[in-house]
């Protein structure tokens, strides 16, 4: 079979490489699937069982790979009422909760979660929304638990939290509807006018009587004024505020067009006689409309990408009341001065100082760094961090708004409102152009106005309505509206449509190393026995004694197969695991933990990698190697770039080797270690000083400054929200081979932008001595503007053509793959 | 030529129904979630059915 290479090699559900072969398989209509872990190969199998499996014929995107370590969690806490009260609502026995999903990609996936839910017993609907990934679902709560539903749904494969209507979430939403609303409005207008300005050209073509054409054009004043009035007036809004601070935008040449073309058309029809250019009022009107759309519901999209804090915050706390009891309490009702318990795995739920106990804090969501940091008395922890190992007893000092997560997001916030657009830039050329044709207009005016005054208003419109910078205002923003949607769809967010033009230009592109050319996660590279049994059996016993463990490293021995009984585990903090497996006594840790009981071997120490110890009843049995290990893409990437003579360059923190064998491996052009992020700016600066243009691109917080100075930057999917605030472009996908690609789409716009330019001047040139003669009678103008923008639009379009990278053919083959299968509806 | 003055604005007052009507379904939210709606008939309700009478049967 021609499929099976495809079907062993990735994973059915979520896509992924299949390291281990096909260990993990299932039987999906009556079809051997192969998966990457136990978590897809469950969530599939209940896919399956539950007659969906239709799922997979009709997603477009494939999955998320399945956490297993979050279908632990029973959810019971949310069955108590008071952690019901923010989004729940109760009537008698029914309940209606407002839950956030997590891991919606397409439509199918809405189905999906819908279909499964109906199926629960107790549930009478639920609505999942596609765009802002809210389920709405109304059950019996007689029969069945909130818990029940968070388990359903986690079965297969989403994670679901309570849904937090935050202002940002609301205000997109009014702006949506808004918005929607103006193009619906300009859209039936644009009919109608349309219908009766074909009557009245047909009428000056072979002649109307005038109360006809009079009728005529009162009914297309009346619709024209409601699309003027109600869908053109955020132009004109944007005019009066651009105006205001001094510094109009792309806006004033909008409304100067159409509020010229719309009072002169007035005019006309009061005054019965010169000509009326409702039509292209209306068209022009519409099409801005659209096309502002789709750059407004693309920037939801990314907003909605990046604000997810409410993730990092957990949702209940420990409390220490005064007479010593714990209680559990939602997070908000914390104050300043509280004392508070952080359990091992929680998330800590406010600012706070540790007053007693030891624990690894992991506070990647800040820092960015994948290893926890050791925290003992007297030590700060942030919001959204996760405690390891320890229980931590600590004093709030901080509370919501107040906490460093959200006042750097906030910063951040403001930050970006604040810096004025490089749009401007691009209608630099539409602006001069504009008075040139005000200019001209004026001029065309005094000199018919000694010709033929009664004509000369008449004709100086004509040349404004012809050359009206329809074409011109559009060439831009369409061909970025239809680049980023084509990059959004191979997982390329990009925040900035303008930074496209920049790319075109590039020529460095700087890496960090972790986290961004690295996975950010730590993998055995090498094993070293010392005792008597096999390797395979070592691993399985540390990843066993891991298995207790929520420290980063222990993720790195997570294994697939059924975990050995460990009798009496111990968790010694911040260094390791102690416990008994088949009677004979484990530990694994750091050296400092092994040493204290059995002798080390001198080692011939490897900077790259982080040595881990396991003893077997106080004899060392084994070493274990970890390693941050490199995208499969960075290769291929590094490759694409270097043949595009850019020179790419691998910036590090790290002061170990491992910087510079990567860098030779992957044959990048330069490469320096132990740089602090100050180093990393100059040398930025210094590439800039030298006329270059670059792109970096990084993860964490101490990429933040790199990623500001840079031209234009790129965060990874996994960055820390900061960082992915601060970034021009977000890689959801994480495949670094979206970088050339990226240069390559903004290449490919920026000769767009320049046929459609070119096309929309050659255009104005000619049909500007034309019109100013007078040759130009209002239909031909009307005419003459919308073929130009038409031409403009289509010419966009053509952008939209999603480029076929290796992973999306990997992907079509997985598709195909499912799609060949005899379809057969669940019996 | 009478007929027009009484059709247009018989259009009109229809095109004012429409949009009536347009901006009502924008306000009670049936345009928030286009992508969806998009896909979402070409899926197959018919599963859910069947499958709740198979689970019946047994």
């Amino acid at each position: 079979m021609t499929t099976s290479l495809a079907a062993t090699n990735y994973c059915f559900h979520c896509g992924l490489d299949n390291p281990s072969g096909g260990l993990f398989s299932a039987n999906i209509n009556q079809q051997e699937v192969y998966f990457c872990c136990p978590g897809c190969q469950a969530v599939a199998e209940t896919i399956n069982a539950a007659g969906l499996d239709n799922y997979y014929n009709y997603r477009d995107r494939l999955a998320d790979t399945v956490d297993l370590s979050f279908s632990n969690t029973d959810y019971l806490l949310y069955d108590n009422m008071d952690f019901q009260q923010d989004f729940v609502e109760q009537q008698d026995n029914i309940s209606i909760a407002q839950l956030s999903v997590q891991g919606i990609h397409c439509a199918a996936c809405t189905w999906l979660i819908e279909n499964q839910l109906s199926k629960t017993d107790g549930i009478f609907s639920s609505n999942v929304n596609l765009a802002n990934h809210k389920a709405s679902i109304r059950w019996d709560n007689s029969k069945l638990k909130l818990s029940d539903i968070f388990r359903t749904i986690n079965a297969i494969g989403y994670k679901t939290a309570p849904w937090l209507d935050d202002e940002e979430i609301h205000r997109s939403k009014q702006e949506n509807k808004a918005s929607m609303a103006r193009i619906g409005v300009a859209g039936i207008g644009m009919m109608q006018v349309g219908m009766y300005s074909i009557a009245l050209h047909a009428g000056s073509l072979q002649g109307i009587a005038d109360t006809s054409r009079d009728l005529m054009r009162y009914s297309a004043m009346i619709m024209a004024t409601l699309v003027v009035l109600f869908s053109a007036r955020p132009f004109f809004e944007g005019t009066w505020r651009g105006m205001k601070n001094r510094h109009p935008g792309m806006d004033l040449p909008v409304a100067i067009a159409i509020g010229f073309a719309y009072i002169a058309s007035c005019w006309a029809t009061l005054q019965g006689s010169g000509e009326v250019y409702f039509d292209s009022v209306v068209m022009f009107t519409f099409f801005l409309l659209v096309s502002r759309h789709m750059e407004m519901r693309s920037r939801h999209n990314l907003n909605r990408k990046s604000a997810n804090l409410a993730t990092h915050t957990p949702e209940f706390a420990w409390k220490i009341k005064s007479n010593g009891e714990q209680q559990q309490v939602l997070p908000k009702t914390l104050v300043v001065g509280d004392n508070i318990i952080i359990k091992p795995g929680e998330r800590i739920p406010a600012d706070a100082v540790i007053t007693s106990g030891l624990s690894n804090v992991d506070e990647s969501v800040i820092n960015g760094e994948y290893l926890p940091t050791e925290k003992s008395s007297g030590d700060a922890v942030t919001s959204g961090g996760l405690n390891g190992d320890g229980f931590l007893e600590c004093k709030v000092t901080a509370i919501g708004k107040d906490t460093l997560l959200s006042i750097i997001n906030q910063l951040l916030e403001q930050a970006q409102q604040s810096v004025p657009p490089i749009a401007i830039l691009a209608d630099k050329g539409t602006k001069s152009f504009v008075s040139v044709v005000l200019i001209t207009s004026a001029c065309v005016y005094v000199y018919w106005h000694f010709v033929a005054p009664e004509q000369a208003f008449w004709i100086a419109l004509s040349v404004m309505v012809v050359s009206c910078p329809c074409a011109l205002s559009m060439a831009t923003p369409t061909a970025l509206t239809a680049a980023t949607g084509a990059l959004r769809e191979q997982g390329l967010l990009v925040r900035d449509g303008n930074s496209l033009e920049a790319l075109t230009k590039v020529t460095h592109c700087i890496f960090d190393k972790t986290g961004t050319i690295t996975e950010g996660k730590l993998n055995i590279a090498d094993t070293k026995i010392m005792g008597h049994k096999s390797a395979d059996y070592y691993r399985h016993v540390a990843a066993s004694l891991e298995s207790y463990s929520s420290h980063p490293i222990a993720s790195a021995f997570s294994e697939k197969q059924t975990l050995l009984t460990v009798t009496d585990p111990q968790i010694v903090p911040g260094q390791g695991i102690r416990g008994l497996i088949e009677k004979r006594e484990y530990c694994i840790g750091s050296d400092l933990f092994i040493a204290s009981h059995c002798q080390l071997p001198e080692l011939s120490s490897n900077e790259n990698m982080l040595p881990i110890y396991l003893s077997e009843n106080g004899q060392l049995a084994a070493i274990f190697y970890l390693q941050d290990q490199l995208r499969p893409s960075a290769a291929k990437a590094i490759n694409q770039l270097n043949r595009m003579n850019i020179a790419t360059i691998l910036l590090s923190g790290d002061s170990s080797n491992m910087v510079k064998s990567i860098a030779e491996e992957l044959d990048f052009s330069d490469w320096q270690n132990k740089l602090k992020p100050a180093d990393k700016l100059s040398y930025i600066e210094k590439v800039k000083a030298n006329n270059g243009i670059c792109i970096a691109v990084g993860d964490g917080i101490n990429d933040v400054p790199l990623l500001g100075t840079a031209n234009i930057s790129i965060a990874v999917a996994n960055a820390t929200d900061l960082t992915r605030n601060n970034a021009d472009c977000i890689m959801l996908a994480n495949d670094l081979r979206n970088i050339p690609l990226f240069i390559e789409k903004s290449k490919q716009t920026q000769k767009i932008i320049r046929q459609n330019l070119g096309w929309a001047l050659a255009y104005n040139v000619c049909a500007l001595p034309l019109a100013s003669m007078g040759l130009v009678p209002p239909y031909i103008a009307a005419l003459g503007m919308s073929a130009s923008s038409l031409v403009v639009v289509i010419n966009a379009m053509r952008l939209w053509k999603t480029p076929t990278t290796q992973l999306a053919q990997s992907s079509q083959a997985l598709h195909s793959n499912q799609t060949n299968q005899p379809r057969q509806v669940t019996r | 030529m009478e007929s027009l003055a009484i059709l247009v604005p018989i259009a009109l007052a229809f095109t004012g129904i429409a949009i009536a009507a347009f901006l009502w379904a924008v306000r009670s939210d049936q345009y928030e979630d286009l992508d969806k709606s998009a896909s979402s008939i070409l899926f197959d309700e018919d599963t859910t059915d069947a499958d709740a009478e198979h689970k019946a049967d047994e």
